[in-house]
């Protein structure tokens, strides 16, 4: 019996229809079966996945089971520091690097009774690729193998898609687990900044970097932002807040709640596909037809928040590699040197500037918060493109719709509307103001309700 | 490169600041670079006066 879901994994060992050792078993077969074309895994932790589901089985035979993660099998990005269980941000680099000590993230989910099934492929440290020059090839869409997974959290939406694991991590600097959830088709949540600590995870750029929870569903982006968020004394901007009951705020719906649709974005300045515009219609229609009010809203130009975001995520960026990149230059990817190096032409006045007009369009996103509860928009402008068609110089393109809320710090979601011309998934983005992590999971959770796409496996993960 | 061709300004940047990169790796990098200079310039330029990005308050310094 295979689960679509975390929610329904818990439900059928509950139920005792299911283990988690027969779960874990299942999940490393088919890792087995699809890895090798997917590439969705740098590293599987076979043993380790076997004791952990053993354990969990243990404790719910006790009935001590810690709670709707316990047994469930997981995955961590490869930035994502596990201990004794090799973190190498898909780089040379750090290629033999073995933490001593879980990431906070990591150690909270293995609290929580998660079975670690492995690492899973990254960008190299969350920003070059995908990168055909490294000993560790790119994530491949199950959807399409020929087609792009989005990134950096690659693998995370890969391994999600074909049923390879039921949660994982992704980080998010410019969009890193939106662009992958959009691509295929999973949902995936950049919380509220500093409310998932980030001590043990590699950083890109601290004043962007978010780690969150990559899943099938909202409701299981609840359970894990639940496990995941809290105090953490070692990350300088943790909140110190917990999460709260995120899955029992789910139950509220969208009715009268003011939904603000930023179509200027996606229909002007980085003009989406027509199914991709459609679908996004779609379920705008659903959100009406349950009962919430859907108005435009208009805020400064796309690439004004996509400067700010590039500016600040290379400056910084490039203030945490500028030592081994002058020394080892030629050991990094082509893609991620080429970017990052650029950031030695950032100057002070630069940075000062984008982290100044940061100020004025967080004041400005609160201002549209006064007048609306969520804002939506996609995080892709339509479906995966073709591996090799990736844009190389994207960055710099001032074309991110996922770059204004990692500006802000805003928690927004990526999830699934359908499907294109190229039968490939399309998606939208729902964002909340600062710690409004559940209500912008309520709204998706509610469109998920509604509809069944979050619900489709690929063709090679059928059966 | 002769000495009478100018070194592009994504070389000189990147020298001064340490780099010392083959000639093909620069090459590369020239259109990115473009690409970088017109996003910079979107971002205007930062007034003399104070300013949110630079306020420190030592009250709340830790």
């Amino acid at each position: 019996m295979r689960p679509a879901s975390i929610t329904e994994a818990a439900a059928l060992f509950r139920a005792r229809k299911l283990s988690p050792v027969e779960l874990a078993r299942d999940c490393l077969a088919r890792i087995a079966r699809l890895d090798p074309e997917l590439h969705a895994f740098v590293a599987v932790t076979e043993e380790r996945a076997l004791q952990d589901a053993r354990a969990a089985e243990a404790r719910l035979m006790r009935g001590e089971a810690r709670g709707p993660l316990d047994g469930i099998p997981f995955a961590h990005k490869d930035i994502v520091g596990t201990a004794g269980v090799a973190t190498t941000a898909c780089s040379r680099l750090l290629q033999d690097n073995v933490p001593q000590e879980d990431s906070i993230a990591a150690g909270r989910l293995r609290e929580a009774g998660t079975v670690l099934l492995g690492k899973l492929t990254t960008h190299e440290f969350a920003l070059g690729g995908p990168s055909f020059d490294l000993p560790w090839p790119p994530a491949r869409n199950p959807w399409d193998t020929a087609r792009f997974t989005g990134g950096s959290s690659s693998g995370s939406g890969a391994a999600l898609a074909a049923g390879l694991v039921l949660g994982a991590t992704g980080s998010d600097t410019m969009g890193s687990i939106r662009s992958p959830a959009h691509f295929c088709g999973i949902t995936g949540l950049k919380p509220t900044y500093g409310l998932v600590g980030r001590s043990g995870v590699f950083p890109l750029a601290q004043s962007l970097d978010h780690v969150g929870p990559m899943a099938r569903s909202a409701e299981d982006c609840a359970l894990l932002l639940e496990a995941m968020a809290g105090p953490d004394p070692n990350d300088p901007a943790s909140s110190g807040r917990d999460a709260g009951d995120v899955r029992g705020a789910l139950r509220g719906g969208v009715k009268g709640l003011r939904i603000g649709v930023m179509r200027h974005f996606h229909e002007t300045e980085n003009r989406a596909s027509p199914a991709t515009l459609a679908n996004l219609e779609a379920a705008l229609g659903v959100f009406r037809d349950l009962g919430a009010e859907v108005e435009d809203v208009t805020l400064s130009p796309l690439a004004e928040w996509h400067a700010v975001a590039a500016t600040i995520m290379i400056a910084e960026a490039h203030a945490i590699h500028a030592p081994w990149l002058r020394k080892r230059f030629a050991d990094y990817g082509g893609l991620f040197r080429e970017r990052v190096v650029l950031g030695a032409a950032i100057g002070s006045e630069h940075y000062l500037a984008a982290q100044r007009r940061r100020h004025a369009l967080c004041a400005e996103m609160a201002a549209a918060f006064r007048r609306h509860d969520l804002v939506v928009t996609m995080a892709q402008p339509g479906e995966a493109p073709l591996i090799e068609a990736a844009p190389r110089w994207g960055v710099f393109e001032l074309g991110s719709l996922a770059s204004p809320f990692n500006v802000t710090g805003s928690p927004a979601v990526a999830l699934g509307t359908g499907f294109g011309a190229g039968s490939m998934p399309t998606g939208m983005q729902i964002a909340g103001p600062a710690f409004a992590d559940a209500l912008v999971l309520r709204a998706a959770h509610a469109y998920q309700q509604a509809t069944e796409w979050h619900r489709r496996w690929p063709a090679m993960a059928e059966g | 490169m002769s000495d009478t061709t100018p070194e592009p300004p994504a070389a000189a940047i990147l020298r001064r600041a340490g780099y010392d990169l083959p000639p093909e790796a620069l090459a590369d990098l020239g259109h990115g670079y473009r690409l970088l200079e017109a996003m910079l310039e979107r971002l205007g330029t930062v007034a003399p006066e104070a300013e949110p990005a630079t306020t420190f308050r030592p009250d709340r310094a830790p």
